[in-house]
């Protein structure tokens, strides 16, 4: 990890105003985290070094009308069963995250698994799980052929795997111009248990033309948010030969329960590594495409990256974005809650989640002196391909003040996460830059 | 507090610079309007034509927890009538839209 030190300066100003930033934050408020600090400290300061003042007035009309709205998601909203602390970004259509230290749970239970909804799911009282049908069917399918929820658990093996499913704008909130879509912090990432068949198993069952097949698509019963009929609220798909893998499931079950309604009631897919989109819910139909699939959510600069890094603000060209694939190597500390208290010569345990697009993470490293020097963490071997790892590592303090920890995960092709943020992309995807938490250190 | 620095600030630099007409508007706007407590959307000019074209699909939300340029903003526009099922805007709705959006949710 020696290669770190290069960072240096560029570091050292991250840091700085990583600490002001954050020692502003308030429980609820963590997850605006850039957003606060801006408004907090902005205004006075482009004023004082006579920056533009249209830009000083700026910054201070967002201060004066925004700030307390967007700081702790909204008020007075709530899912069933979730717990209190998510953090609600939208009610329609229904977006929340989880701050780190609820995301602390080795496999995350309903309560604590973020929620992103592109339309309006299907009731869950309004459905009969017992006629709810997949069909297959698809230009590179060999029939069109159809099964119920029982004929998928009779016909085909199960699998019951461990699998962290990410948004793919996980993290949108820090990249500068802002990006549009819901800005999530740090918490719209989860690692239920998911029980069900391999999607590759029932393709086979069908049976497609192999030369021609090339992607599949998802079709699913929520309703686009402007009531259409015509239009898909979310339609997304993977390469084949991510369908084809043995981790990438259709399931009936999240965490030995029935999938709960937020979550895809009666029947999803789980595409492992992929940005959470690809993980389509509430699913009716599978098509077996001979083209990269064209679905709402496919084309235009959705789910998609640059081809080649841009320079931020860039108005990039439809036809130089790709689609999005394997999330980034990726890490959180959800032990202790940031702001924690500890005592120079006492021992403070800090534990966390990573995990990677391509299924392994291979050392985690923390740092309390802003990756100057790095300590190996004890990072658990996955339950199984696909399931985040649980790290731990002994921390202790040599002198009094205010600390912070670092975590930096490296996958198995040795990739790192980076301690700055990532390259700008239109939509901000793949912000996997590294979490860290403040430790006020007592003598 | 907040509203201290708010009114001080711009009179200080008011004297300090010659102050864009556009820029003291909005701070003035922020003071002035109020927020409407359905949508959390500020009640200026513009208010009742964006909350009836653009919070019938999704909350206002959606486009107010960051602020963007016009051209941004009319991009999401085309966006949703290209492929989002909006309706068609006449030239003056339009215009009242972008104006509103421009000036109450310009980028942060």
């Amino acid at each position: 990890m020696t290669d770190h030190k290069n960072d240096g300066s560029e570091m050292d100003r991250k840091s700085e105003e990583e600490t002001r930033e954050t020692e502003q934050l308030t429980e609820t408020g963590a997850a605006r985290r850039g957003f606060l600090g801006r408004l907090g400290k902005g205004s006075a300061a482009l004023a004082v070094m006579g920056l533009g003042a249209e830009t000083a007035m700026q910054t201070m009309f967002q201060r004066s009308t925004l700030s307390s709205a967007v700081a702790a998601g909204i008020e007075g909203f709530h899912v069933e069963g979730k717990v209190d602390g998510v953090i609600w970004l939208n009610d329609r259509p229904i977006n929340g995250e989880l701050p780190p230290h609820l995301l602390h749970d080795e496999v995350t239970p309903f309560p604590n698994m973020f929620v992103r909804n592109n339309g309006v799911p299907p009731e869950k009282a309004g459905i009969d799980a017992s006629a709810w049908t997949l069909t297959v069917h698809g230009e590179a399918a060999n029939e069109e052929k159809s099964y119920t929820i029982a004929d998928l658990k009779e016909k085909f093996e199960h699998h019951t795997l461990q699998i962290w499913i990410e948004c793919g704008g996980n993290g949108r909130a820090a990249f500068e111009p802002s990006p549009r879509g819901n800005q999530w912090d740090l918490g719209a990432v989860g690692c239920p248990t998911w029980t069900g068949v391999r999607l590759r198993d029932v393709l086979e069952d069908v049976g497609y033309d192999a030369d021609k097949a090339e992607y599949i698509g998802f079709k699913a019963g929520d309703a686009h948010l402007s009531g259409r009929d015509d239009l898909d609220a979310l339609s997304r798909g993977c390469p084949m030969r991510k369908a084809v893998e043995d981790e990438t499931l259709i399931v009936w079950a999240m965490n030995g329960e029935d999938i709960p309604e937020q979550h895809g009631y009666p029947l999803r897919l789980i595409t492992p590594g992929f940005p959470g989109s690809a993980s389509g819910k509430w699913l009716t139909e599978i098509l077996v495409r001979d083209r990269e699939h064209d679905g709402q959510g496919m084309t235009g600069h959705s789910y998609r990256v640059p081809r080649h890094p841009v320079e931020p603000g860039a108005d990039v060209p439809n036809e130089d974005m790709v689609v999005l694939e394997e999330m980034p190597v990726k890490s959180l500390i959800t032990y202790p809650q940031t702001g924690a208290e500890t005592s120079v010569g006492s021992t403070l345990k800090v534990a966390g989640k990573a995990w990677d697009g391509y299924g392994d993470v291979e050392e985690l490293h923390v740092s309390t002196d802003f990756g100057v020097t790095w300590q190996k963490a004890d990072l658990k071997r996955p339950v199984n391909k696909f399931a985040w790892q649980t790290w731990e590592a002994d921390i202790e303090f040599s002198e009094p003040g205010f600390h912070q920890v670092w975590a930096v995960a490296t996958n198995s092709k040795g990739d790192r996460q980076p301690m700055v943020l990532p390259g700008w992309n239109p939509r901000g995807y793949g912000n996997n830059k590294a979490h860290h938490i403040d430790v006020r250190v007592k003598a | 507090m907040k509203s201290k620095m708010v009114l001080l600030l711009p009179a200080i630099l008011g004297l300090l610079w010659v102050v864009p007409a556009t820029a003291g508007d909005h701070v003035e706007a922020a003071e002035e309007y109020e927020t409407d407590s359905e949508t959390g959307l500020i009640k200026a000019p513009g208010f009742d034509t964006v909350k009836n074209n653009c919070t019938v699909c999704h909350s206002a939300r959606l486009f107010t927890s960051r602020g963007y340029t016009r051209k941004i903003w009319l991009e999401q526009i085309r966006w949703m009538q290209d492929t989002q099922g909006l309706w068609e805007f006449s030239p003056e709705v339009e215009e009242e839209i972008l104006d509103y959006l421009e000036t109450f949710y310009p980028p942060n």
